[in-house]
């Protein structure tokens, strides 16, 4: 098995679009700095940084988590860039019929397909690493960065993390039962743009009002204003929700089920392909 | 015998429809094993189900005599090449070789070097797959097929599209693989002519099911000989020849050809002057290979 995630690694290091989409993640990082110039230095005198964190006394400051989140999180072109590299790495071999060469070596499938995850995991991996140290250092140079409050960067950057594994890993399952690169790619856009976020807003609120609950206070509670009545939210358990909605400020039970919420949907989509990589037919 | 792969009653169905039904193939170890048939006859569908592509309905297969299905051992003794090569068109051959080489974890590039010598691609250097002809596209599958050394070959249409020279250099690929390697092969084509210039064993298969297996020599015997008769009455000379228990026979343009008990044709002659039916001639003759298995599988309609 480790073979074979040597091999995927391997094939991901001769491929051009590896390197093209490294390069524009790199781009896209360059072009949000000068977004967060303009928005938090305010050299242009738009007063715009209010719209985006709240003010501390007369002068505003950016803690590491907060760059993490306008440079990583809220960062749609990340998203999307590593979706578009989860469908390639997993759409390639069965497009090219090179799945054919390999699964006929291995009486359990779901290896290869935990191997194929791994390396997935791998790039994923080692690209947001890179993106968020490249991100920090970026941050660093401007002049309303303050460091400090690391125990929330370092919170934000493990739960974001896990996050954007266990999207990436719905985007390999529905690529690789599909064997189609239209519906990862769907799936990565429906959670980078957020769309159905108002969906299941408009759920929940069907639910408090079914469930009899002051709608007022479930409306704030939804929008995050004041503590809100506590009732069942659906949103609360839907991965593109609990990854857009996160914030470092978050109290240690919202993290927590921020985390289990995406581990149970990493879980899920990974045993789902394992299990039907061994019922179903290789296709190529 | 020694047979290198046994398939009991393999099948598969998808809906209603069966691929595959009840196909029981018995491959000799260091032949080559021909298996013939039109599109759509389940020949792809037997070698998918033998290379671990796909997984049988019902039956089962043997590799060394062990199940080839549950023993995670006997699959990497197997080298398929199944339809179009799975080939990665932006990787060089040594790098699509290399690929594969990691999974299987072989890692001397001199070996990989001294498949491409052995299948002629040598010299391809920084030629990118996609720029390959079809052949040679083809003779890097048959490559990539044996990286893992496998004791058994399934090539699926391998000369399939190929020009005459492309032909010409994979039989001889075949030829060294089988004579120099001991390897086994098993391959499917639909060009009759050109599979009899290397099988040495045949399976014809005809909608989802094995008509006949049978070793070059019972083959060649049987296709290559049959009694042509041309009588007066064509239809009592049917009735009478049935009636003295033959079978297989058919009517061909004004005669009768007779592919069984070649040696009566003094009986055939007797009785049917006691039907009073004039024999006008009574010859054994040959035939090609392809009659004999548009005969075997109901006729040209059939192709």
């Amino acid at each position: 098995m480790f073979n074979v995630f040597r091999m995927h690694m391997y094939r991901v290091s001769r491929s051009r679009s590896t390197y093209i989409l490294a390069g524009l993640m790199f781009v896209f990082l360059l072009l949000t700095f000068g977004l967060a110039f303009i928005i938090f230095d305010d050299p242009l005198g738009l007063n715009v940084t209010q719209a985006f964190m709240t003010a501390n006394g007369s002068a505003a400051t950016i803690s590491p988590a907060v760059l993490h989140r306008f440079f990583i999180q809220s960062n749609d072109s990340v998203i999307i860039l590593l979706t578009i590299f989860g469908v390639l790495l997993t759409y390639s071999d069965f497009s090219k019929g090179f799945v054919k060469n390999t699964y006929s070596m291995f009486e359990h499938k779901s290896k290869l397909v935990l191997a194929k995850w791994g390396a997935l995991v791998a790039c994923v991996t080692v690209t947001y690493v890179a993106l968020s140290l490249l991100g920090l250092g970026l941050g660093a140079l401007l002049r309303s960065f303050e460091p400090g409050e690391w125990d929330a960067y370092l919170r934000s950057f493990v739960v974001v993390y896990i996050c954007l594994v266990s999207m990436l890993t719905l985007v390999f399952m529905i690529t690789s039962l599909f064997k189609s690169p239209v519906g990862g790619m769907v799936i990565g856009l429906i959670i980078a743009t957020g769309i159905f976020q108002t969906l299941e807003q408009l759920i929940d609120l069907l639910i408090a009002k079914l469930s009899g609950a002051d709608m007022e206070a479930a409306l704030e509670g939804m929008l995050g204003m004041g503590s809100g009545e506590k009732i069942f939210r659906i949103s609360d358990y839907c991965l593109d929700n609990v990854y857009l909605s996160y914030s470092a400020s978050m109290g240690n039970a919202d993290t927590i089920r921020t985390i289990v919420v995406a581990l149970v949907y990493m879980a899920l989509a990974l045993g789902l392909t394992m299990l039907l990589s061994e019922k179903k037919d290789v296709r190529c | 015998m020694d047979y290198i792969l046994t398939t009991n009653e393999l099948t598969k169905t998808y809906g209603k429809y069966k691929a595959a039904n009840e196909v029981s193939i018995h491959v000799q170890r260091g032949g080559i094993y021909g298996l013939i048939g039109r599109n759509g006859a389940g020949k792809t569908t037997l070698m998918k189900m033998i290379g671990g592509l796909s997984r049988p309905t019902s039956g089962h297969f043997e590799i060394h005599g062990r199940n080839g299905e549950t023993t995670e051992q006997m699959m990497p003794k197997v080298g398929i090449l199944i339809e179009a090569p799975g080939l990665y068109p932006n990787m060089t051959a040594m790098q699509n070789l290399t690929t594969k080489a990691i999974a299987v974890g072989i890692h001397d590039k001199k070996y990989l070097q001294g498949l491409l010598e052995e299948v002629g691609l040598a010299d391809t250097g920084k030629k990118k797959a996609k720029q390959f002809s079809l052949g040679m596209k083809q003779r890097l599958g048959i490559a990539m097929a044996l990286v893992n050394q496998p004791e058994l070959l399934i090539l699926d249409e391998p000369i399939n599209g190929l020009d005459p020279q492309g032909i010409a250099e994979m039989r001889a690929i075949l030829h060294h693989l089988c004579n120099d390697r001991g390897i086994t092969i098993l391959i499917s084509s639909h060009i009759l002519d050109e599979l009899s210039k290397v099988a040495t064993q045949y399976g014809i298969i005809h909608e989802g099911r094995l008509l006949e297996e049978e070793s070059k020599e019972e083959l060649f015997s049987k296709c290559c000989e049959r009694l042509e008769l041309r009588t007066s009455d064509i239809g009592k000379t049917m009735e009478i020849l049935g009636l003295m228990g033959f079978s297989k026979m058919e009517v061909k343009d004004d005669a009768i050809n007779i592919y069984e008990r070649l040696n009566e044709s003094g009986a055939i002659t007797v009785a049917l002057a006691k039907a009073n039916i004039q024999t006008n001639e009574i010859a054994v003759k040959s035939e090609a290979l392809e009659d004999y298995y548009f005969q075997l599988t109901g006729g040209k309609e059939n192709v």
